[in-house]
């Protein structure tokens, strides 16, 4: 019971993640997009969800 | 309740003492140490001989009592049996049992699994296949017996090499049978004959623990069973079967969360269509954190390309980010390259901005080409990832499959001992 | 398995035994059993060891003609070949409940059993001043059932 149990929550987390990963964009960003903001680091894109600096 | 009168008496040929623990309807005794065969029915006359028979290994032994099912038998009788088929050689041993309640029935110990099977007085149809019907059978022959459809097993001749104890009948150890043997649900048809006459056996299999218990088989002569048994059912772990519910209930929901969230989110903002040299400006505001925004241009390019130079500068006047891009489409009768829509995609914080597009150019590259005249650009807020739902979904439906291959396998090997081959 | 005044039910049909006589044949008995069905009519219904046989009395105008006593015998019945399989002197040695005729403890019968061949039986049954028939199919005892 127990490891039933344990494989639905297992389970419901897992798409429970990936529902909020597609709602988060989460690698969704465009490549080939130059941050142009100044002290940006390395350029980059904003990844992991915390937006252009 | 029919019974017959338990007695023991002493061997007509030998003297030894032997008991009758068949019933009444035993037709035969052959004595455990003379091998001479007596009528039951007639004083125990000596009928025949066997001498020099060679004892069959056997977990049971006459005498032994059992369940089957919950009813009680007692084994009364040993046949050795051996089939010889393209220089191979089988061999099996065939236990006579009797219950007062139930019969005469048999128990076969053959690749170390444990069978019951029950003579019928009903016929299949049809009433048997011949080898040459089974030779020239495109497809696995099959039969009905019983309301209940068997597919060709397989057949062979047989011959008794053993026999000692009590049978309802008179067995001739010269005479050989044909066999066909047939599976089907839950149960096996055997059609024996042998000289004019045809007999149906059902064949089950028990638990094959619990019936070597019952008969009080000592652990050190339990058979050991080869391979799979036709009739053994896959058991599949309830967990398992739990398992591949869940996996394949979580894919589906996973796939309907995706159809739910694919499409382009909430249009924030558009502008005019312009023609293809004109500047635009767009401004639009983001209030919501943590979603992804998306800038769709479209072109009305047909048979040839056009190119945008894009600018995003915050509340402030300051640029946050820029971006290239083409609008190509190509079309033939039957085919089409590209599209008349590029998006891009960005994380932005929650604050206004202001998109300029410009440097604006249109080029044709493909005979029957028209030049794009015309462009609009779509800000949308709220656009999903769906990928990370149907990489998900296949992952459990994947998962859901595997719980399925063991059946799969377990079934092949069921038939591994099947004759039948479909080339 | 089967005892008088217990109902029993055989693949879906519901019998009572209402009468028992039992036969003796030296070696052993066996049992006949009159019963009823929920409609209320009467069956033979014959147990041994393990044999089970459902049959229903057949008329007169039924039996076969030229019926030759004998084992391995061909005759017809109702357009079925049958053929006889067993034969037995009995004598009834014990008798309880009702039945549609008369039996008496003591009396000798001799007993002929046909065959089908899809499962079919037939009896004859000769005694003193007297035959009997009937017909009907054999039961797997893993059919039959208390109910």
């Amino acid at each position: 019971m127990v490891a039933r149990v344990v494989l639905v929550v297992l389970v419901a987390a897992m798409v429970g993640a990936a529902s909020y990963a597609a709602m988060r964009g989460v690698w969704g960003e465009s490549s080939s997009v130059i941050s142009t903001r100044a002290g940006s680091p390395g350029g980059g894109y904003g990844v992991g969800g915390r937006g252009v600096k | 309740m029919s019974t017959a009168r338990a007695s023991s008496f002493n061997c007509t040929e030998c003297g030894a003492g032997l008991d009758a623990l068949g019933g009444g309807r035993v037709r035969v005794h052959i004595c455990s140490y003379c091998g001479a065969e007596l009528d039951a029915q007639d004083d125990y006359k000596v009928l025949a001989k066997y001498r020099d028979l060679e004892r069959p290994a056997s977990p049971f032994s006459i005498g032994m009592t059992g369940e089957l099912w919950g009813v009680g038998f007692t084994v009364i009788g040993t046949m050795a049996w051996v089939e010889f088929h393209n220089g191979k050689r089988w061999e099996w041993v065939n236990h006579q049992l009797y219950s007062p309640t139930h019969g005469y029935a048999w128990l076969t110990v053959e690749d170390g699994f444990v069978t019951y099977a029950r003579k019928q007085r009903m016929a299949s149809s049809p009433t048997s296949l011949s080898e040459s019907f089974i030779e020239n059978a495109e497809r696995r022959p099959s039969v009905s017996f019983g309301g209940q459809s068997f597919r060709y097993y397989s057949s062979g001749r047989i011959k008794p090499t053993f026999i000692e104890g009590e049978f309802n009948y008179r067995p001739s150890l010269d005479e050989s049978a044909r066999y066909v043997s047939l599976l089907g649900h839950h149960q096996m048809l055997d059609i024996i004959e042998s000289g004019q006459e045809r007999e149906y056996e059902l064949v089950s299999l028990p638990d094959q623990a619990a019936t070597l218990a019952s008969f009080d088989v000592p652990a050190g002569r339990w058979p050991k069973p080869r391979g799979v048994h036709p009739l053994q059912v896959y058991h599949q772990s309830p967990f398992a079967t739990f398992a591949r519910t869940v996996f394949f209930v979580a894919s589906a929901v996973t796939l309907l969360i995706g159809l739910m969230l694919s499409g382009s989110g909430q249009t924030i903002s558009q502008s005019e269509t312009v023609g293809i040299s004109r500047d635009v400006t767009l401004p639009f505001e983001i209030t919501n954190a943590g979603r992804l925004t998306e800038i769709e241009i479209w072109a009305n390019a047909y048979n040839s390309w056009a190119w945008f130079e894009a600018e995003l500068l915050d509340g402030e006047g300051e640029p946050v980010a820029e971006f290239e891009r083409g609008v190509e489409y190509y079309k033939g009768s039957d085919w089409s390259e590209g599209s008349q829509r590029v998006r891009t995609r960005l994380h932005l914080p929650p604050g206004t901005y202001e998109l300029s597009i410009n440097n604006t150019q249109a080029v044709v590259d493909w005979a029957g080409g028209t030049e794009a005249t015309r462009y609009q650009i779509t800000v949308s807020h709220g656009v999903n990832t769906t990928f990370w739902l149907w990489i998900t979904a296949v992952v459990f439906g994947v998962l859901g499959l595997a719980q399925m291959v063991g059946p799969v396998v377990h079934n092949t090997r069921r038939m591994a001992g099947s004759d039948w081959s479909d080339d | 398995m089967v005892e008088l005044g217990v109902q029993i039910e055989v693949t879906g049909q519901f019998y009572l035994p209402v009468g028992q006589a039992q036969f003796d044949y030296g070696r052993g008995w066996w049992d006949e059993f009159w019963c009823l069905n929920e409609q209320g009519d009467g069956y033979w219904l014959s147990v041994d060891e393990g044999d089970y046989a459902l049959e229903r009395t057949l008329p007169r105008s039924a039996w076969p003609k030229g019926f030759r006593p004998a084992l391995g015998a061909a005759t017809e019945i109702n357009g079925i070949p049958f053929r006889v399989t067993e034969a037995e002197t009995a004598t009834c040695s014990a008798v309880k409940g009702e039945f549609p005729e008369a039996l008496a403890v003591g009396e000798t019968h001799l007993y002929f059993d046909l065959t089908g061949l899809d499962g079919e039986i037939a009896t004859c049954e000769r005694w003193d001043g007297g035959e009997a028939w009937s017909i009907g199919s054999w039961i797997d005892a893993w059919d039959v059932r208390r109910s």
